[in-house]
Protein backbone atom coordinates (compact mmCIF):
# COMPACT_ATOMS: atom_id res chain seq x y z
CA UNK A 1 0.00 0.00 0.00
CA UNK A 2 1.14 3.53 -0.60
CA UNK A 3 0.15 6.31 1.58
CA UNK A 4 0.80 10.29 0.48
CA UNK A 5 0.15 12.47 3.30
CA UNK A 6 -0.30 16.09 2.94
CA UNK A 7 2.27 16.39 0.40
CA UNK A 8 3.72 19.69 -0.46
CA UNK A 9 6.13 20.65 -3.27
CA UNK A 10 7.17 23.68 -5.43
CA UNK A 11 10.20 24.73 -7.88
CA UNK A 12 11.80 27.90 -7.18
CA UNK A 13 8.87 29.33 -5.37
CA UNK A 14 6.13 28.00 -7.48
CA UNK A 15 4.05 25.70 -5.74
CA UNK A 16 2.81 22.66 -7.62
CA UNK A 17 1.55 20.33 -4.82
CA UNK A 18 -0.33 22.26 -2.27
CA UNK A 19 -1.60 18.96 0.61
CA UNK A 20 -2.15 16.19 -1.45
CA UNK A 21 -3.32 12.71 0.37
CA UNK A 22 -4.06 9.65 -1.38
CA UNK A 23 -4.00 6.32 -0.30
CA UNK A 24 -3.34 3.71 -2.94
CA UNK A 25 -4.50 0.45 -2.33
CA UNK A 26 -2.85 -3.31 -2.88
CA UNK A 27 -3.95 -4.66 -6.51
CA UNK A 28 -6.04 -2.15 -7.70
CA UNK A 29 -5.09 0.27 -10.74
CA UNK A 30 -5.34 3.83 -9.50
CA UNK A 31 -5.40 6.49 -12.49
CA UNK A 32 -4.36 10.23 -11.94
CA UNK A 33 -6.54 12.85 -14.03
CA UNK A 34 -5.49 16.48 -14.44
CA UNK A 35 -4.52 18.95 -16.38
CA UNK A 36 -1.21 19.40 -18.49
CA UNK A 37 1.03 20.79 -15.78
CA UNK A 38 -0.92 20.48 -12.84
CA UNK A 39 1.96 18.04 -11.42
CA UNK A 40 0.92 14.74 -11.94
CA UNK A 41 4.45 13.80 -13.06
CA UNK A 42 5.78 15.16 -9.77
CA UNK A 43 3.35 13.26 -7.69
CA UNK A 44 4.43 9.90 -9.13
CA UNK A 45 7.89 10.96 -9.06
CA UNK A 46 7.70 11.39 -5.02
CA UNK A 47 6.70 8.02 -4.78
CA UNK A 48 9.62 6.19 -5.57
CA UNK A 49 11.77 8.93 -3.84
CA UNK A 50 13.20 10.51 -6.92
CA UNK A 51 11.72 14.02 -5.98
CA UNK A 52 12.05 14.75 -1.68
CA UNK A 53 9.02 16.28 -0.62
CA UNK A 54 8.91 20.03 1.04
CA UNK A 55 6.47 18.94 3.47
CA UNK A 56 4.56 15.66 4.05
CA UNK A 57 5.69 12.51 3.47
CA UNK A 58 5.41 8.98 1.66
CA UNK A 59 5.28 5.89 2.98
CA UNK A 60 5.49 2.21 1.07
CA UNK A 61 3.83 -0.85 2.76
CA UNK A 62 4.20 1.69 6.37
CA UNK A 63 8.04 2.34 5.29
CA UNK A 64 8.42 6.30 5.22
CA UNK A 65 10.81 6.99 2.18
CA UNK A 66 12.29 10.40 3.91
CA UNK A 67 13.57 7.77 6.60
CA UNK A 68 15.05 4.97 4.74
CA UNK A 69 19.61 4.62 4.26
CA UNK A 70 20.42 4.01 0.90
CA UNK A 71 20.30 0.28 1.41
CA UNK A 72 17.04 0.23 2.59
CA UNK A 73 15.61 2.79 0.00
CA UNK A 74 17.17 0.19 -3.10
CA UNK A 75 14.95 -2.47 -1.38
CA UNK A 76 12.14 -0.39 -1.41
CA UNK A 77 12.93 0.78 -5.02
CA UNK A 78 13.04 -3.13 -6.28
CA UNK A 79 9.41 -2.79 -5.62
CA UNK A 80 8.67 -0.52 -8.39
CA UNK A 81 8.93 -0.32 -11.73
CA UNK A 82 8.53 3.55 -13.38
CA UNK A 83 7.14 3.92 -17.27
CA UNK A 84 8.43 7.27 -17.73
CA UNK A 85 6.94 9.77 -19.56
CA UNK A 86 9.62 10.34 -22.35
CA UNK A 87 10.32 6.65 -22.21
CA UNK A 88 13.80 7.32 -20.46
CA UNK A 89 15.28 4.65 -23.03
CA UNK A 90 19.12 4.94 -22.04
CA UNK A 91 20.14 5.72 -25.82
CA UNK A 92 23.56 3.98 -25.79
CA UNK A 93 21.84 0.52 -25.37
CA UNK A 94 19.53 -1.22 -27.96
CA UNK A 95 16.21 -1.93 -27.56
CA UNK A 96 16.65 -5.70 -26.58
CA UNK A 97 19.40 -4.29 -24.23
CA UNK A 98 16.88 -1.48 -22.56
CA UNK A 99 14.04 -4.33 -22.44
CA UNK A 100 16.53 -6.84 -20.25
CA UNK A 101 18.42 -3.51 -18.40
CA UNK A 102 16.38 -4.65 -15.30
CA UNK A 103 16.86 -8.22 -14.78
CA UNK A 104 20.90 -7.52 -16.18
CA UNK A 105 21.24 -4.89 -13.66
CA UNK A 106 18.75 -6.58 -10.76
CA UNK A 107 19.41 -4.87 -7.25
CA UNK A 108 22.25 -2.78 -8.51
CA UNK A 109 24.51 -5.10 -9.51
CA UNK A 110 25.26 -6.44 -12.38
CA UNK A 111 24.58 -10.10 -13.39
CA UNK A 112 25.64 -12.31 -16.22
CA UNK A 113 23.49 -14.17 -18.23
CA UNK A 114 23.35 -16.10 -21.29
CA UNK A 115 22.85 -13.45 -24.41
CA UNK A 116 20.35 -15.71 -25.77
CA UNK A 117 18.12 -16.27 -22.74
CA UNK A 118 17.91 -12.17 -22.35
CA UNK A 119 17.25 -12.31 -26.38
CA UNK A 120 14.64 -14.42 -26.20
CA UNK A 121 13.07 -12.90 -22.59
CA UNK A 122 13.48 -9.35 -24.58
CA UNK A 123 11.63 -10.68 -27.89
CA UNK A 124 8.71 -11.77 -25.72
CA UNK A 125 7.75 -9.29 -23.59
CA UNK A 126 8.51 -7.15 -26.62
CA UNK A 127 5.46 -9.25 -28.21
CA UNK A 128 3.79 -8.13 -25.57
CA UNK A 129 3.30 -4.62 -26.05
CA UNK A 130 3.69 -4.93 -30.16
CA UNK A 131 6.82 -4.17 -30.86
CA UNK A 132 8.45 -7.59 -32.54
CA UNK A 133 11.43 -7.50 -34.55
CA UNK A 134 12.88 -4.29 -32.99
CA UNK A 135 15.68 -5.54 -30.81
CA UNK A 136 18.39 -4.50 -32.35
CA UNK A 137 17.78 -1.44 -33.14
CA UNK A 138 18.90 1.84 -30.78
CA UNK A 139 16.49 4.15 -29.48
CA UNK A 140 16.90 6.86 -31.72
CA UNK A 141 15.58 5.03 -34.79
CA UNK A 142 12.31 4.37 -32.85
CA UNK A 143 9.10 6.61 -33.29
CA UNK A 144 7.81 8.06 -29.99
CA UNK A 145 5.11 6.00 -29.77
CA UNK A 146 7.97 3.00 -30.35
CA UNK A 147 9.63 4.46 -28.04
CA UNK A 148 6.93 4.55 -25.70
CA UNK A 149 5.96 0.86 -25.43
CA UNK A 150 9.80 -0.62 -25.95
CA UNK A 151 9.83 1.55 -22.05
CA UNK A 152 6.31 -0.11 -21.15
CA UNK A 153 8.46 -3.46 -22.00
CA UNK A 154 10.94 -2.44 -19.75
CA UNK A 155 8.85 -2.11 -17.31
CA UNK A 156 6.98 -5.14 -17.10
CA UNK A 157 10.10 -7.27 -17.82
CA UNK A 158 10.87 -8.33 -14.44
CA UNK A 159 7.91 -8.98 -11.73
CA UNK A 160 7.42 -5.57 -9.57
CA UNK A 161 4.89 -5.19 -6.85
CA UNK A 162 3.83 -1.76 -8.22
CA UNK A 163 3.88 -0.36 -11.31
CA UNK A 164 3.77 3.25 -12.26
CA UNK A 165 2.71 4.73 -15.73
CA UNK A 166 2.78 8.04 -16.49
CA UNK A 167 0.84 8.02 -20.00
CA UNK A 168 1.70 4.72 -21.08
CA UNK A 169 -1.24 5.80 -24.03
CA UNK A 170 -0.06 8.99 -25.44
CA UNK A 171 1.11 9.21 -28.41
CA UNK A 172 -0.19 6.06 -29.56
CA UNK A 173 -3.12 5.08 -32.22
CA UNK A 174 -6.50 3.99 -30.80
CA UNK A 175 -6.13 0.25 -31.47
CA UNK A 176 -2.60 0.30 -29.99
CA UNK A 177 -3.69 2.43 -27.08
CA UNK A 178 -6.60 -0.25 -26.57
CA UNK A 179 -3.75 -3.13 -26.47
CA UNK A 180 -1.83 -1.40 -23.96
CA UNK A 181 -4.78 -0.61 -21.95
CA UNK A 182 -5.57 -4.60 -21.75
CA UNK A 183 -2.02 -5.29 -21.40
CA UNK A 184 -2.34 -2.74 -17.67
CA UNK A 185 -5.47 -5.01 -17.30
CA UNK A 186 -4.17 -7.98 -17.70
CA UNK A 187 -1.03 -7.87 -15.55
CA UNK A 188 -3.17 -5.92 -12.76
CA UNK A 189 -5.94 -8.56 -13.17
CA UNK A 190 -3.69 -12.03 -13.17
CA UNK A 191 -0.33 -10.96 -11.39
CA UNK A 192 -1.89 -8.89 -9.16
CA UNK A 193 0.36 -6.12 -9.53
CA UNK A 194 -0.64 -2.92 -7.81
CA UNK A 195 -0.85 -0.11 -10.85
CA UNK A 196 -0.88 3.77 -10.71
CA UNK A 197 -2.11 5.11 -14.25
CA UNK A 198 -1.35 8.65 -15.03
CA UNK A 199 -3.27 9.24 -18.40
CA UNK A 200 -4.85 11.84 -20.17
CA UNK A 201 -7.41 9.32 -22.34
CA UNK A 202 -10.84 9.29 -20.38
CA UNK A 203 -11.36 6.56 -22.74
CA UNK A 204 -8.97 3.88 -21.45
CA UNK A 205 -9.85 5.87 -17.45
CA UNK A 206 -13.13 4.67 -18.01
CA UNK A 207 -11.89 0.88 -19.10
CA UNK A 208 -9.28 0.56 -16.31
CA UNK A 209 -10.13 2.35 -13.37
CA UNK A 210 -10.81 0.67 -10.01
CA UNK A 211 -10.19 4.19 -8.38
CA UNK A 212 -9.47 7.36 -10.16
CA UNK A 213 -8.30 10.68 -8.52
CA UNK A 214 -8.11 14.34 -10.22
CA UNK A 215 -5.40 16.28 -9.40
CA UNK A 216 -6.11 20.22 -9.28
CA UNK A 217 -4.54 23.49 -8.41
CA UNK A 218 -2.07 21.39 -6.06
CA UNK A 219 -4.68 19.27 -4.83
CA UNK A 220 -6.76 15.87 -5.05
CA UNK A 221 -10.42 16.83 -5.61
CA UNK A 222 -12.04 13.87 -6.14
CA UNK A 223 -11.41 10.37 -5.37
CA UNK A 224 -13.68 7.52 -6.17
CA UNK A 225 -14.97 5.04 -8.57
CA UNK A 226 -15.50 5.61 -12.26
CA UNK A 227 -19.39 5.64 -12.05
CA UNK A 228 -18.72 7.55 -8.77
CA UNK A 229 -16.72 9.78 -11.30
CA UNK A 230 -19.56 10.41 -13.86
CA UNK A 231 -22.31 11.02 -11.06
CA UNK A 232 -19.93 13.78 -9.51
CA UNK A 233 -21.36 17.14 -9.53
CA UNK A 234 -18.06 18.94 -9.19
CA UNK A 235 -17.70 21.09 -12.13
CA UNK A 236 -14.03 21.48 -12.74
CA UNK A 237 -14.38 17.53 -12.81
CA UNK A 238 -17.18 17.52 -15.03
CA UNK A 239 -15.31 20.10 -17.35
CA UNK A 240 -13.06 17.78 -17.60
CA UNK A 241 -14.64 14.84 -17.96
CA UNK A 242 -16.88 16.52 -20.37
CA UNK A 243 -14.21 18.00 -22.15
CA UNK A 244 -15.51 21.66 -22.30
CA UNK A 245 -13.64 24.66 -22.81
CA UNK A 246 -16.02 26.70 -20.55
CA UNK A 247 -15.78 26.26 -16.78
CA UNK A 248 -14.21 26.85 -13.86
CA UNK A 249 -10.92 25.50 -15.04
CA UNK A 250 -9.91 28.52 -17.30
CA UNK A 251 -7.61 28.40 -20.53
CA UNK A 252 -4.02 29.64 -20.16
CA UNK A 253 -4.19 29.21 -16.32
CA UNK B 1 25.10 40.42 -6.81
CA UNK B 2 28.77 40.11 -5.75
CA UNK B 3 27.59 38.16 -2.25
CA UNK B 4 24.90 35.85 -5.00
CA UNK B 5 27.97 34.71 -7.22
CA UNK B 6 29.76 34.07 -4.27
CA UNK B 7 27.42 32.06 -2.23
CA UNK B 8 26.71 30.29 -5.73
CA UNK B 9 30.59 29.67 -6.12
CA UNK B 10 30.15 28.05 -2.48
CA UNK B 11 27.66 25.87 -2.93
CA UNK B 12 29.05 24.58 -6.25
CA UNK B 13 32.51 23.43 -4.38
CA UNK B 14 30.55 22.18 -1.57
CA UNK B 15 28.53 19.81 -3.98
CA UNK B 16 31.17 19.27 -6.08
CA UNK B 17 33.60 17.90 -3.46
CA UNK B 18 30.43 15.85 -2.50
CA UNK B 19 30.00 14.44 -5.69
CA UNK B 20 34.04 13.17 -5.88
CA UNK B 21 33.03 11.47 -2.27
CA UNK B 22 30.38 9.46 -3.73
CA UNK B 23 31.85 8.96 -6.94
CA UNK B 24 35.04 6.86 -5.73
CA UNK B 25 32.68 5.47 -3.11
CA UNK B 26 30.39 3.83 -5.67
CA UNK B 27 33.36 1.94 -7.48
CA UNK B 28 31.98 -1.50 -5.89
CA UNK B 29 30.12 -3.76 -7.12
CA UNK B 30 32.98 -3.10 -9.44
CA UNK B 31 32.03 -2.03 -13.13
CA UNK B 32 31.76 -4.88 -15.27
CA UNK B 33 35.26 -4.84 -17.97
CA UNK B 34 33.14 -4.92 -21.20
CA UNK B 35 30.76 -2.23 -19.67
CA UNK B 36 34.66 0.38 -19.64
CA UNK B 37 35.65 -1.45 -22.79
CA UNK B 38 33.89 1.38 -24.34
CA UNK B 39 35.75 3.67 -22.08
CA UNK B 40 38.80 2.38 -22.45
CA UNK B 41 38.48 2.75 -26.40
CA UNK B 42 37.14 6.34 -26.51
CA UNK B 43 39.91 8.02 -23.90
CA UNK B 44 42.64 5.01 -26.21
CA UNK B 45 42.25 4.82 -29.76
CA UNK B 46 39.76 7.61 -30.64
CA UNK B 47 42.15 10.08 -28.73
CA UNK B 48 45.11 8.97 -30.79
CA UNK B 49 45.14 11.50 -34.06
CA UNK B 50 45.10 14.44 -31.95
CA UNK B 51 47.22 13.74 -29.68
CA UNK B 52 50.26 12.34 -32.10
CA UNK B 53 49.53 15.91 -34.11
CA UNK B 54 49.66 17.96 -30.95
CA UNK B 55 52.88 16.43 -29.25
CA UNK B 56 54.53 15.80 -32.35
CA UNK B 57 54.48 19.79 -33.41
CA UNK B 58 55.06 20.45 -29.83
CA UNK B 59 58.58 18.47 -30.42
CA UNK B 60 59.12 19.92 -33.53
CA UNK B 61 58.73 23.44 -32.83
CA UNK B 62 60.08 23.69 -29.50
CA UNK B 63 63.28 21.97 -31.49
CA UNK B 64 63.62 24.64 -33.40
CA UNK B 65 63.12 27.70 -30.36
CA UNK B 66 65.34 25.60 -28.75
CA UNK B 67 68.71 25.55 -31.67
CA UNK B 68 67.78 29.13 -32.53
CA UNK B 69 68.51 30.10 -29.24
CA UNK B 70 71.57 27.60 -27.80
CA UNK B 71 73.32 28.54 -30.89
CA UNK B 72 73.98 31.95 -29.81
CA UNK B 73 75.90 29.78 -26.91
CA UNK B 74 77.20 27.32 -28.89
CA UNK B 75 75.39 24.78 -27.23
CA UNK B 76 72.85 23.30 -29.42
CA UNK B 77 74.00 19.96 -29.22
CA UNK B 78 72.11 19.78 -25.66
CA UNK B 79 68.69 19.83 -27.51
CA UNK B 80 67.87 16.93 -27.15
CA UNK B 81 68.08 16.69 -23.15
CA UNK B 82 66.28 19.78 -22.80
CA UNK B 83 63.36 18.93 -24.72
CA UNK B 84 63.24 15.36 -23.31
CA UNK B 85 63.56 17.01 -19.94
CA UNK B 86 60.72 19.72 -20.64
CA UNK B 87 58.22 17.08 -22.15
CA UNK B 88 58.43 14.15 -19.94
CA UNK B 89 58.45 16.56 -17.10
CA UNK B 90 55.55 19.20 -18.13
CA UNK B 91 54.42 19.31 -21.32
CA UNK B 92 54.32 16.33 -22.40
CA UNK B 93 51.31 15.10 -19.54
CA UNK B 94 49.89 19.14 -19.43
CA UNK B 95 49.29 19.30 -23.07
CA UNK B 96 47.69 15.99 -23.09
CA UNK B 97 45.54 16.64 -20.69
CA UNK B 98 44.24 19.81 -21.88
CA UNK B 99 43.35 18.17 -25.03
CA UNK B 100 41.86 15.08 -23.52
CA UNK B 101 39.80 17.70 -21.33
CA UNK B 102 38.31 19.38 -24.51
CA UNK B 103 37.82 15.96 -25.94
CA UNK B 104 36.58 13.68 -23.00
CA UNK B 105 35.24 16.36 -19.79
CA UNK B 106 33.03 17.77 -22.37
CA UNK B 107 31.98 14.01 -24.56
CA UNK B 108 31.21 13.34 -20.57
CA UNK B 109 29.47 16.36 -19.82
CA UNK B 110 26.79 16.02 -22.98
CA UNK B 111 26.32 12.53 -22.60
CA UNK B 112 25.57 12.36 -18.73
CA UNK B 113 23.93 15.81 -18.74
CA UNK B 114 21.62 14.38 -21.88
CA UNK B 115 21.20 11.46 -19.74
CA UNK B 116 19.81 14.25 -16.87
CA UNK B 117 17.70 15.65 -19.25
CA UNK B 118 15.74 12.89 -20.91
CA UNK B 119 14.99 11.78 -17.42
CA UNK B 120 17.66 8.56 -17.91
CA UNK B 121 19.46 8.81 -15.08
CA UNK B 122 16.18 8.86 -13.03
CA UNK B 123 15.57 5.86 -14.78
CA UNK B 124 18.84 4.29 -13.68
CA UNK B 125 17.42 5.23 -9.71
CA UNK B 126 14.10 3.51 -9.99
CA UNK B 127 16.11 0.58 -11.07
CA UNK B 128 17.83 0.57 -8.18
CA UNK B 129 21.35 1.38 -10.02
CA UNK B 130 23.40 3.90 -8.29
CA UNK B 131 23.83 6.20 -11.70
CA UNK B 132 27.69 7.28 -10.63
CA UNK B 133 28.36 3.12 -10.36
CA UNK B 134 27.07 2.80 -13.54
CA UNK B 135 28.30 6.21 -15.35
CA UNK B 136 31.44 7.49 -13.18
CA UNK B 137 33.43 4.69 -11.98
CA UNK B 138 33.91 2.98 -15.31
CA UNK B 139 35.15 5.84 -16.57
CA UNK B 140 37.48 7.05 -13.99
CA UNK B 141 39.05 3.34 -14.25
CA UNK B 142 39.40 3.49 -17.76
CA UNK B 143 41.09 7.05 -17.78
CA UNK B 144 43.53 6.38 -14.70
CA UNK B 145 44.77 3.52 -17.10
CA UNK B 146 44.76 4.94 -20.25
CA UNK B 147 46.00 8.76 -19.81
CA UNK B 148 49.03 8.16 -18.95
CA UNK B 149 50.05 5.25 -21.12
CA UNK B 150 48.54 7.93 -23.88
CA UNK B 151 50.85 10.73 -21.93
CA UNK B 152 53.88 8.62 -22.52
CA UNK B 153 53.46 8.15 -26.05
CA UNK B 154 52.95 11.91 -26.87
CA UNK B 155 56.32 12.08 -24.55
CA UNK B 156 58.18 9.96 -27.32
CA UNK B 157 56.05 11.33 -30.02
CA UNK B 158 57.31 14.56 -29.13
CA UNK B 159 60.66 13.32 -28.33
CA UNK B 160 60.68 12.02 -31.90
CA UNK B 161 59.47 14.92 -33.59
CA UNK B 162 62.47 17.27 -31.93
CA UNK B 163 64.94 14.63 -33.89
CA UNK B 164 63.50 15.20 -37.13
CA UNK B 165 64.27 18.77 -36.90
CA UNK B 166 67.71 18.50 -34.97
CA UNK B 167 68.71 15.82 -37.20
CA UNK B 168 68.29 17.47 -40.23
CA UNK B 169 69.68 21.14 -39.10
CA UNK B 170 72.66 19.82 -36.48
CA UNK B 171 72.89 16.73 -38.39
CA UNK B 172 73.47 14.45 -35.03
CA UNK B 173 73.41 10.77 -35.02
CA UNK B 174 70.03 9.45 -33.65
CA UNK B 175 72.36 7.28 -31.15
CA UNK B 176 74.45 10.38 -29.79
CA UNK B 177 70.57 12.48 -29.60
CA UNK B 178 69.53 9.39 -27.39
CA UNK B 179 72.84 9.69 -25.66
CA UNK B 180 72.47 12.57 -24.65
CA UNK B 181 69.02 12.62 -23.87
CA UNK B 182 69.72 9.89 -21.64
CA UNK B 183 72.29 11.71 -19.63
CA UNK B 184 69.57 14.34 -18.67
CA UNK B 185 66.33 12.78 -18.26
CA UNK B 186 66.11 10.93 -15.00
CA UNK B 187 63.64 8.50 -13.99
CA UNK B 188 62.15 10.52 -11.77
CA UNK B 189 60.94 13.56 -14.42
CA UNK B 190 59.49 10.48 -16.40
CA UNK B 191 57.61 9.25 -13.40
CA UNK B 192 56.88 12.74 -11.79
CA UNK B 193 54.89 13.21 -15.57
CA UNK B 194 53.08 9.97 -15.32
CA UNK B 195 51.83 10.92 -11.74
CA UNK B 196 50.10 14.27 -13.11
CA UNK B 197 49.17 12.77 -15.41
CA UNK B 198 47.12 10.08 -13.45
CA UNK B 199 45.55 12.86 -11.53
CA UNK B 200 44.59 14.92 -14.44
CA UNK B 201 42.66 11.79 -16.00
CA UNK B 202 40.93 11.88 -12.59
CA UNK B 203 39.93 15.62 -12.86
CA UNK B 204 38.73 14.91 -16.64
CA UNK B 205 36.76 12.59 -15.92
CA UNK B 206 35.10 14.00 -12.39
CA UNK B 207 34.65 17.75 -13.88
CA UNK B 208 32.65 15.91 -16.89
CA UNK B 209 30.44 14.15 -15.01
CA UNK B 210 30.33 16.43 -12.54
CA UNK B 211 28.59 19.42 -14.78
CA UNK B 212 26.86 16.52 -16.60
CA UNK B 213 25.35 15.12 -13.83
CA UNK B 214 23.78 18.01 -12.23
CA UNK B 215 22.28 19.49 -15.94
CA UNK B 216 19.45 21.72 -15.58
CA UNK B 217 16.91 23.14 -18.10
CA UNK B 218 17.24 21.04 -21.84
CA UNK B 219 19.12 21.45 -24.60
CA UNK B 220 20.70 24.76 -23.38
CA UNK B 221 21.66 23.49 -19.85
CA UNK B 222 23.87 20.28 -21.88
CA UNK B 223 25.53 22.91 -24.01
CA UNK B 224 25.99 25.16 -21.13
CA UNK B 225 27.42 22.18 -18.78
CA UNK B 226 29.92 21.24 -21.86
CA UNK B 227 31.27 24.26 -21.98
CA UNK B 228 32.01 24.63 -17.78
CA UNK B 229 33.00 21.24 -17.78
CA UNK B 230 36.03 21.72 -20.35
CA UNK B 231 37.04 25.43 -18.82
CA UNK B 232 36.93 24.26 -15.06
CA UNK B 233 38.63 21.05 -16.05
CA UNK B 234 41.64 22.96 -17.64
CA UNK B 235 41.91 25.19 -14.89
CA UNK B 236 42.08 22.74 -12.38
CA UNK B 237 44.72 20.60 -14.71
CA UNK B 238 47.01 23.74 -14.33
CA UNK B 239 45.95 24.13 -10.60
CA UNK B 240 46.67 21.00 -9.76
CA UNK B 241 49.88 20.88 -12.21
CA UNK B 242 51.35 23.79 -9.67
CA UNK B 243 51.02 21.61 -6.37
CA UNK B 244 52.03 18.83 -8.11
CA UNK B 245 55.10 20.34 -9.46
CA UNK B 246 55.92 22.12 -6.12
CA UNK B 247 55.58 18.59 -4.69
CA UNK B 248 57.77 16.93 -6.70
CA UNK B 249 60.73 19.62 -7.40
CA UNK B 250 59.90 22.34 -4.93
N1 LIG C 1 12.56 19.52 -12.15
C1 LIG C 1 11.73 20.57 -12.17
N2 LIG C 1 12.19 21.80 -11.95
C2 LIG C 1 11.36 22.87 -11.96
N3 LIG C 1 10.04 22.80 -12.19
C3 LIG C 1 9.51 21.60 -12.43
C4 LIG C 1 10.32 20.41 -12.43
N4 LIG C 1 9.53 19.36 -12.68
C5 LIG C 1 8.29 19.87 -12.84
N5 LIG C 1 8.26 21.20 -12.69
C6 LIG C 1 7.07 22.06 -12.75
O1 LIG C 1 6.04 21.39 -12.07
C7 LIG C 1 4.83 21.53 -12.74
C8 LIG C 1 4.18 20.18 -12.90
O2 LIG C 1 4.94 19.39 -13.80
P1 LIG C 1 4.53 17.92 -14.19
O3 LIG C 1 5.57 17.42 -15.10
O4 LIG C 1 4.26 17.15 -12.97
O5 LIG C 1 3.18 18.14 -14.98
P2 LIG C 1 2.16 17.03 -15.48
O6 LIG C 1 0.94 17.15 -14.66
O7 LIG C 1 2.84 15.72 -15.51
O8 LIG C 1 1.86 17.54 -16.94
P3 LIG C 1 1.69 16.69 -18.30
O9 LIG C 1 0.34 16.13 -18.29
O10 LIG C 1 1.86 17.71 -19.37
O11 LIG C 1 2.78 15.66 -18.29
C9 LIG C 1 5.11 22.21 -14.06
O12 LIG C 1 4.62 23.52 -13.97
C10 LIG C 1 6.60 22.24 -14.18
O13 LIG C 1 7.00 23.48 -14.67
MG1 LIG D 1 3.61 14.53 -16.86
Amino acid sequence: MIEIRNLYKSFNGKAVLKGVSLTIEEGKVTTIIGQSGCGKSVLLKHVVGLHKPDEGEVSVDGEVLGDLDDEAMRLCRSKFSYLFQGGALFDSLTVWENVVFPLVWEGGRHHHYDKRILQKKAAETLELVGMAHVESLKPSELSGGMKKRVALARAIVHNPRYILYDEPTTGLDPVMSAVIDDLILTLNRELGLTSVVVTHDMQSVAHISDEVCMLYDGKIIFNGSVARMNQEKNPVLQQFIQRENKGPIQFGQ
Amino acid sequence: MIKKSLLGAAENVGRFSLFVDRSYRSFFPFPPFPHMFKDLYEISVRSLPIIILVSAFMGIIMSYQLIYELRTFGAEMYVGGIVAVAVCRELGPVFAAMILAGRLSSGIAAEVGTMRISEQIDALEVMSVNPLNYLVAPRLLAALVMIPMLTVFADAIAIAGSYLVAGKILHIHILKYIDNIRFYLDSVDILSGLIKSMAFSQIIVVVGSYFGYFTQGGAEGVGKATTNAVVVASILILVADYFLTALFFG
